[in-house]
């Protein structure tokens, strides 16, 4: 099975400049991981261990100080290359003045190629009929996620890029959300997402990685939370040595 | 370039729903009728202050739009994070930066041209005879605000504050238009170092007056070639802030 | 990277280039005043700061007709030192036969020069201070301080030459000359209403109702101006004097 996502010895260092002292502090570090077409893989870490960094490095949001990235093979960055990729970033936020419909309509320009009745499908994916029309003004925390998760579907993209994407949710929306990353597997999809809900993760992924103060510190597989301990134990283990 | 197409559809979109948009031109439709008012108090000059007044009211309030749309068109997205959904979207970055430019030109022309046409009908009513220099006039204010539109998104990405980026931009607004008294200082000054600072300003800050032909209308400048250039002078200026803008953008991260 | 550095290079050269371009052949049509002169300061103190706002922000014009409205303003208001009411039927203090107040008024040239320093092409406001200087206040020297400053300005705006010819001949008393000059005026269609009202009364001053009634009935073709109900007056009383 080939690479979906490649990363190799990547490094961010944050550099913060003030009254003439910098300060820099490490985002990730000689991180290096590999996701599988057509696999879920999680990425979890406590708070401030880098995710959401990797996260943005993958999409070129932020800038390595060294490694490397591919997609699919393909060298990171090229902005052309990100038609391969939907993102549902941890808090979407959108033009509030527009409708649901008109975000969606947006995106799909910017996206090329993306045929109108796709858009009444992603639509009826994510459950939003009745809520499309509707200004984003209106919209609850769950309507946003929705429309989140619609605009990251819109180009039918080979791989899926969850930041926390169950993160505020109630239970019944997480198993939504849970039900449509499964649905999504099956189609043959690459989903690749952060999440502090171990629970949540270890019902869906097929690999685990664990990130700690910016490091990559074990990859664990489906099979082993399975036989062995469950992932918290595991996750709690690898986090202590540290 | 479909796209920037697109990016500007949605901006204006965007704008034109705004509270904020529809009372400053509401506000300033008022003033245009208080204007209405004010000729009457001169005298037998009615169409001219009404001429004035109405020109000078309509570009200060476009300059009011462009100025605070101008210093948040990015900065407000990039705070807000609404630019990470079209940052990841497979265009040039630069797409972004031009597209949200035109959007905000083109909803303050909109706006503009709607009170300029409330204007026109009148001074008609006054019994104004048409002078072509009232098209002039009109061009060259937009020519103005694009400038300015420019030098608010290139201050926004640069200092990265709204409230420095909008003194910035008014402060340029005041310099632009007192280039030639600037350019008379630099003449007389003996003093080297500050000749040439003052020399380097005068060149580096874009020279409005070359646009007032609000203020020129009566004062029997014509028309000339140079009229042409100055058009490419403005085109080049917004190229130049626009290009800088971009520069800044790509090396940001978010 | 390559062709960005060159875009921006070639923009960079053509804002540049045009910018020089501009810089030696537009010709600023208003002239910029050296402050540190004497003679050049601001012709009223208190509204100096307004007047430089003015020119700051880019709106001349609409300083300039601030400043007119408040010099209209000034003339067609009571002057505190003014002691005498006015009477419907005296109007010897004010030669153009509709008053605009009572008082000497004695800023009005430095009020009209303030309206013409902002915009000196507001030829009409040359002429009005001037004529009202000249005629209604019987300050001939001011009137040609103002028209002097209108010559200056517009050189080929030739009103103001008859004007000041005219004002010249009032000093000297040279009666048909003057009358002359301002009947020549009257033919310019931007002639202010006060002049011809002025120039009416004159006449009838001096015994040439005929040309006063012509010129009353001008002005009251003119339709709804400050002058109508004046020009009404005039005219039936002027009828009543020629049998016409």
């Amino acid at each position: 099975m080939s690479s979906a996502i490649k990363i190799e010895n990547l490094t961010k260092i944050y550099r913060k400049s003030h009254l003439g002292r910098v300060t820099a502090y490490v985002g990730v570090k000689n991180l290096s991981l590999e996701v599988k077409e057509g696999s879920i893989y999680g990425l979890i870490g406590l708070n401030g261990s880098g995710k959401t960094t990797t996260i943005k490095l993958i999409l070129g949001l932020l800038f390595p100080n060294g490694g490397k990235i591919s997609l699919f093979g393909n060298p990171m960055p090229d902005r052309k290359k990100l038609s391969l990729v939907g993102y549902l970033p941890e808090m979407p936020y959108f033009y509030k003045f527009l409708t649901g419909r008109e975000i969606l309509n947006f995106y799909a320009e910017l996206s090329g190629s993306v045929p109108a009745a796709r858009i009444d499908e992603v639509i009826k994916i994510v459950d939003m009929v009745p809520n499309a029309g509707k200004r984003v003004s209106e919209f609850s925390k769950g309507m946003m996620q929705r429309l989140a998760i619609a605009q990251s579907l819109l180009h039918n993209p080979p791989l899926l890029v969850f930041d926390e994407p169950v993160s505020g949710l109630d239970p019944l929306a997480i198993r939504e959300m849970r039900t449509l990353i499964l649905k999504l597997k099956e189609e043959g999809k690459t989903l690749f997402f952060s999440s502090h809900s171990i629970s949540e993760v270890e019902k869906i992924c097929d690999t685990v990685g664990i990130l700690h103060k910016g490091e990559f510190i074990k990859v664990v597989e489906q099979k082993e939370w399975q036989e062995k301990n469950n992932l918290e134990e595991i996750f709690i283990e690898a986090i202590k040595d540290k | 370039m479909k796209q920037i197409l697109s990016i500007v559809k949605y901006t204006l979109r965007q704008n034109i729903r705004n509270r904020v948009y529809y009372i400053l031109v509401v506000f300033a439709i008022a003033i245009i009728f208080v204007t209405m008012l004010l000729s009457v108090l001169g005298g037998e000059q009615p169409v001219r202050i009404l001429l004035d007044f109405g020109l000078a009211s309509i570009e200060f309030f476009g300059l009011l739009l462009v100025i605070f749309a101008g210093v948040s068109l990015l900065l407000e997205e990039i705070e807000s994070k609404t630019v990470y959904l079209m940052l990841i979207r497979p265009i040039p970055k630069w797409y972004y930066v031009i597209g949200r430019y035109l959007g905000l030109l083109v909803s303050v022309y909109l706006a503009m041209l709607f009170m300029y046409a409330m204007h026109f009908g009148m001074l008609m009513l006054k019994g104004w005879v048409f002078d072509p220099l009232y098209l002039i006039a009109i061009f060259s204010s937009m020519t103005k605000i694009a400038i300015i539109g420019a030098l608010a998104v290139f201050f926004s990405l640069f200092s990265t504050s709204q409230s420095s980026s909008l003194i910035f931009t008014i402060f340029i607004w005041i310099l632009g238009h007192f280039a030639q008294e600037l350019k008379f200082l630099t003449a007389k000054m003996q003093f080297t170092p500050i000749k040439v600072v003052l020399k380097v300003l005068y060149l580096a800050i874009p020279n409005l007056q070359y646009f007032n032909w609000k203020d020129f209308i009566g004062s029997g400048l014509t028309i000339s070639y140079w009229f042409g250039v100055s058009v490419v002078y403005a085109f080049a200026y917004c190229a130049v802030c626009l290009l800088l803008s971009i520069h800044l953008f790509n090396k940001k991260e978010f | 990277m390559v062709k960005k550095t060159a875009l921006l290079i070639f923009i960079l050269a053509l804002a540049v280039s045009s910018g020089l371009y501009l810089d030696k052949t537009f010709k600023y049509p208003f002239d910029v005043v050296n402050f540190s002169l004497p003679q050049n300061q601001p012709p009223v103190d208190q509204y100096a700061l307004f007047d430089l706002s003015g020119i700051v922000f880019g709106v001349r014009k609409m300083a300039s007709d601030i400043a007119w409205i408040q010099v209209l303003q000034y003339y067609g208001g009571d002057e505190e030192e003014a002691k005498h009411k006015h009477d419907e039927d005296d109007h010897e203090h004010c030669t153009d036969g509709v008053t605009h107040g009572n008082g000497e008024y004695y800023d009005l040239q430095k009020l009209t020069q303030r309206v013409v320093r902002l915009d000196p092409y507001f030829y009409y406001a040359y002429i009005y201070g001037g004529a009202c200087l000249a005629w209604n206040l019987n300050r001939p020297d001011e009137g040609i301080a103002l028209f002097d400053e209108g010559i200056k300005n517009a050189p080929n705006y030739w009103q103001f030459t008859i004007f000041k010819m005219a004002i010249v001949y009032k000093k000297l008393d040279k009666y048909q000359d003057m009358v002359g000059k301002l009947d020549e005026a009257l033919k310019y269609p931007d002639c202010p209403i006060m002049v011809k009202a002025m120039l009416a009364n004159i006449y009838k001053k001096n015994g040439n109702y005929v040309r006063a009634l012509q010129i009353w009935v001008g002005i009251y073709d003119l339709g709804q101006t400050d002058y109508r109900l004046r020009s009404e007056q005039e005219i039936t009383a002027l009828r009543t004097m020629t049998g016409l």
